[in-house]
Order: structure tokens, then sequence, then C-alpha cells
């Protein structure tokens, strides 16, 4: 009888005594065996897949057809399977004729047979880990929208916003692309690259408001040697970096006022000069640039340049919340849940209804990255092959004007006290209600929280260190 | 020995070899040097797996010396071989 889950092993050998032992021996370990005194036959079962073959062990020296001619005429069908030849020719040269003809391992006879099956026990485990790898690269070359890898989406909003990027990636207009935090700017923004002729350069992508305005303008610009205290050799800056390709500069609102000057000379005379040095330099890099902020009243409360947002805002592309998308929450959902159940490991085959219906009512005030953090969570913590409702964020996000916990008032997104509570609890409750109203968004909390990105995700961990074990 | 056979196995294997010796007797009678190359050789491959390493030995010596078609000393061989299965076969526990 064969077992469901069992790997499947095809020995072939015309010595009867050694095909009887070998395929009593992985029987009684659990293998599904079939076993083969001519390669020819056990070649045509595997073909027609009449048989199932994870591994084969195979004679080399056989009637009919020789254990290298099996080799080549399995090559020419599949090349992945693990073929561990067995000889008692124990030649160097016979070695690698064999290794080239695309065996996996070749062991000697006499036959040592518990290194046999660690021979076998890897080429599984080879074979588990290639077939798990091409899941992966399939799964992430998928192609869903105007033949762009991994973008999801059909509504209206969703395709006008790429659409546009399509229309303008082979320009050279300068770009802005207006989203909330977390809505997929920077997929329009990948999007205009890999539409345009300039997909085969580097897609450099630098969040503006993630680094502090001294480290930032040497990042773009690079430095020289001895420009700075530390600067113990030179280094290239994005812009350099991003030539003949593209520049994303996401969240440009955040950028101090002296750094929007520098931006602005780089744009209108598209040259640069690493700090510490005089020599200017061509960049060839096509600037994109995005934020969730309306720069024109920016611009009227002074924090934003007003040449530097004419000069940006040539292409304006609006990127709508995912609220406005209601009919790409479920294809965005399936897609993480796929990328996730192949990223851990789970066997999760999909939603419950209740599910469905949950996630096409929240809220999403964190957009598509909110929902992708979502799922990510429900597939690591569901309890059976479907995500059902309480794997997902409870109901009490739907209310606005709800109090979804202690201490917290949603509707005016203020912090405030209702009860006493401990110093570490507060903590802990802000950093929380700063992550949420940042849509998750880790770089913006930490920012706003005047901490370092490793210090947010070492609280961030207490947390869900916290949340797991009040589930349990 | 190899722990992975079993004395039953051991058994089926040297009772087998019975038709070798015979086969070997008949293709040294007939000079089919090829037969006894091809007996010799599966010999020298399977003797140690099953736990009878004086069997692949005199299956490698036996392959050697039909290569070379050396009559007198593929007759010692084929006798040292009948020997040396009957010796394992004694050698095997009683229970088999």
């Amino acid at each position: 009888m064969k077992s469901k889950n069992a790997s499947s092993l095809v020995i072939i050998d015309d010595d009867v005594d050694l095909l009887e032992l070998l395929s009593s021996f992985f029987r009684q370990r659990g293998y599904n065996v079939s076993s083969y005194e001519d390669a020819r036959m056990a070649l045509d079962d595997i073909e027609s897949k009449k048989i199932s073959a994870d591994v084969v062990i195979s004679d080399l020296k056989l009637p009919v057809m020789s254990g290298l001619d099996f080799i080549k005429r399995i090559r020419e069908f599949n090349s992945v399977l693990p073929i561990i030849l067995m000889t008692a020719e124990g030649t160097l040269e016979i070695a690698v004729e064999a290794i080239e003809a695309g065996a996996y391992d070749f062991v000697l006879k006499p036959l040592h047979v518990p290194q046999l099956l660690i021979s076998v026990q890897r080429a599984i485990f080879l074979n588990q880990v290639q077939a798990e790898n091409s899941n992966l690269k399939n799964f992430f070359s998928e192609q869903d929208f105007l033949g762009l890898k991994g973008v999801i989406g059909k509504s209206a909003g969703f395709k006008k916003a790429i659409e546009l990027a399509k229309r303008v990636s082979s320009s050279q207009a300068n770009v802005i692309i207006f989203g909330e935090s977390g809505s997929g700017k920077e997929v329009v923004a990948k999007a205009v690259h890999e539409l345009g002729d300039r997909k085969n350069g580097p897609f450099v992508a630098i969040n503006c408001s993630a680094i502090p305005e001294n480290l930032l303008e040497s990042e773009l610009f690079g430095y020289a040697k001895g420009a700075f205290t530390g600067a113990v050799g030179s280094k290239i800056g994005l812009f350099e970096e991003a030539n003949k390709g593209t520049l994303f500069l996401d969240e440009i609102g955040d950028l101090a006022l002296p750094l929007q000057a520098k931006l602005l000379r780089v744009l209108q005379e598209r040259k640069i000069k690493r700090i510490g040095e005089n020599t200017t330099r061509d960049i060839t890099a096509r600037v994109i640039c995005a934020t969730h902020k309306d720069l024109k009243k920016e611009v009227e409360k002074g924090n934003f340049r007003e040449d530097l947002y004419f000069r940006l805002n040539v292409i304006p592309i609006y990127m709508p919340p995912l609220r406005e998308r209601k009919e790409d929450i479920i294809p965005l959902s399936e897609y993480f849940l796929k990328k996730f159940a192949l990223l851990n490991h789970a066997d999760i085959k999909g939603f419950t209804k209740a599910a469905l219906k949950r996630l096409e009512t929240l809220p999403w005030r964190g957009n598509v990255r909110e929902l992708e953090n979502a799922i990510e969570r429900a597939v690591v913590l569901a309890n059976s092959e479907y995500v059902d409702v309480d794997d997902l964020p409870g109901e009490t996000q739907k209310d606005d004007s709800q109090k979804n916990e202690e201490g917290f008032d949603k509707s005016s997104a203020i912090f405030s006290i209702h009860s006493v509570m401990s110093l570490d609890e507060m903590n802990k409750k802000y950093i929380e209600f700063i992550f949420k109203r940042n849509g998750y968004a880790k770089e913006q909390t930490a920012k706003e929280l005047g901490i370092d990105r490793k210090t947010l995700y070492r609280k961030l961990k207490e947390l869900e260190t916290v949340e797991q074990l009040t589930i349990q | 020995m190899s722990i992975a056979v079993l004395p039953e196995q051991q058994l089926k294997y040297l009772s087998r070899r019975g038709s070798d010796i015979t086969d070997l007797k008949m293709s040294l009678e007939t000079q089919d040097y090829s037969k006894l190359i091809m007996i010799g050789h599966r010999l020298k491959g399977s003797g140690q797996t099953f736990g009878f390493p004086l069997i692949s030995s005199l299956g490698r010596s036996i392959e050697e010396a039909a290569r070379l078609e050396n009559v007198a000393a593929l007759k010692g061989l084929i006798l040292d071989l009948e020997t040396a299965v009957e010796k394992y076969l004694a050698e095997l526990p009683q229970s088999v």
C-alpha cells in the first residue's frame, strides 16, 4: 500500500538480489518504491507518469539501456529529478562522466546501504528545495496587469493610475505620485520604470522622511574622501547610482527646505556635485517623486518651495486609497495569501465566506500595506486551512467614532487617557496607536516617535509577543 | 556486516549463488568469457553489501581473470567461491 505523503523512489538494477534488498530496505523506512531490472521500462513509466519519482537509484551497467543512457533520456524531459548511479567500476573517468551526464550522486558497489540512504535523503531535500524555489519564482514572476509583476487591481482608479504610468513611462517629464501612506505609490513608480525604456537600468528608492537631513544629503549626492569627519573614503550618491535608471524619492513632502533647493537645481541642470568636491557630474537618472501630503497646502504654509512644486508637478498621478478600490481588496488579499503561504510553508487554501465579507467591509486606513500586514498575520496565526474572521482585524475598526482601545479616541486621532495604566502599558499603547495611524509604516512611525528603527522593531516585537500570549 | 541486511536475506542471497557457480563452470567450459566477466562483476558489487566480503573479493578476481582469459586461475577461483558460500551458509544462525 502506498503511503500518502511518502517520497517515491525508483530503483533500477539487473542484480535481483540487490534490487530486492534495496526495495525492502527503503520500504521499511516509509518510501514508496518502484523497482525495475530494465531501465527502459522505468523510463517509459516515469515519462508517462504511470509512477511518480522523487529520486532514482540506478545501476550504471545494465543490459539494453545503460545507467548513463537512462540519465540522458530522463534529462530530455526532466532536468531536476535526482538520479543516483551505482557501480562497481570506481574510476574517476566514470564518475566524471556520470556527473556530467546529470547524475546527482555516484556511489560505489559493494554498497554501504545506510550511506545510500543518506544520499537519497539529501536528494529528496534538494528536490523539495528546488520545487519550492520554482514555485516561489513562478509566483513572483506572475504578470498581472499590463505585464507587470505582482501589480494587482481592476478598479477604475487603480487602472487609471497604471495606464497613465504606462503613457509617461518613456518620456522624460517629471512625475509626482500622490496618495495616502500605504496606497501603493512605489508600485506606480516601479510601473513607470518597468514599462519604459529604462527598465534595464537600476530602480533606486529612498524614503526622504526616514533619514535625517544631514545624512540624506550625503546619501543623495555622495561625498569625497575627507569631506567631513568619518568620510574615510569617497561614496557615490543615489543620483549617480540610478544613472540610466530611475531614482524614486518617496515622501518628498518631508524634504527640508535647504535640500529642496538643491533638488530643484539638480532637476533644472541635470548635474550634481558630491559633497566636498568641485567636479560637476551629469546625471541621467529619471526622478520620480511621491508624497502623501497636499503639496499645494504645504506651499501655502511655507513648508514646500513653490518653484520646486511646479517643477515636479508636470505629470501628477493619483493613487487612490484602498477604500476607493473596494473591488481590488479580494484579489489583493488572495495574492498576499498565496505569497505568505509560500513564504511560511503554510497549507492555507483560502478564505472563508465570512472572512471575505470582513475583508471587504474593513476601512483599511493603512491601505494596501495594512491589508498586506493583516493577511501575513492571518496566514501565520491561522489554525486551519482557511483564514476565518477571527484571524482578521476586528469589526471595531469599522466605526470611526468608536474608541477601539482604552485610551484612544480614533475619530480625532488623539491619544487620550481614560483610565490609570502603568507607564509601560501606556508606552506600548502609544506606540501601537502611532503605528496604526501611520498605516503600519515603520519608518514614519520611528521618525514621529523620535526613535531609531531598531528600537521600534524591538518594541513592536514586544507588542506582538503580548498579543500572541493574549490569543493563547 | 551491513546493518541493513537481515539473516533471511543473507540466506536467500547465498542460496542463489549455487546457480551462479553452475553458470560459472559452464561458461568456463564453453569459454564464454563475457558471461564470466558479467557474473564476476555482479558478485564483486553485491557480496560485501550482504555481509560477505570474501564473495566480493572473489568476484573481482573472477572478473579480472576472465578479462585475461586465464583458465587456470578461473578454475581455482570458482572452487574458492564454492567453498566460501558453503562456509558462510554454515555460519548463518540456525534459526534462519
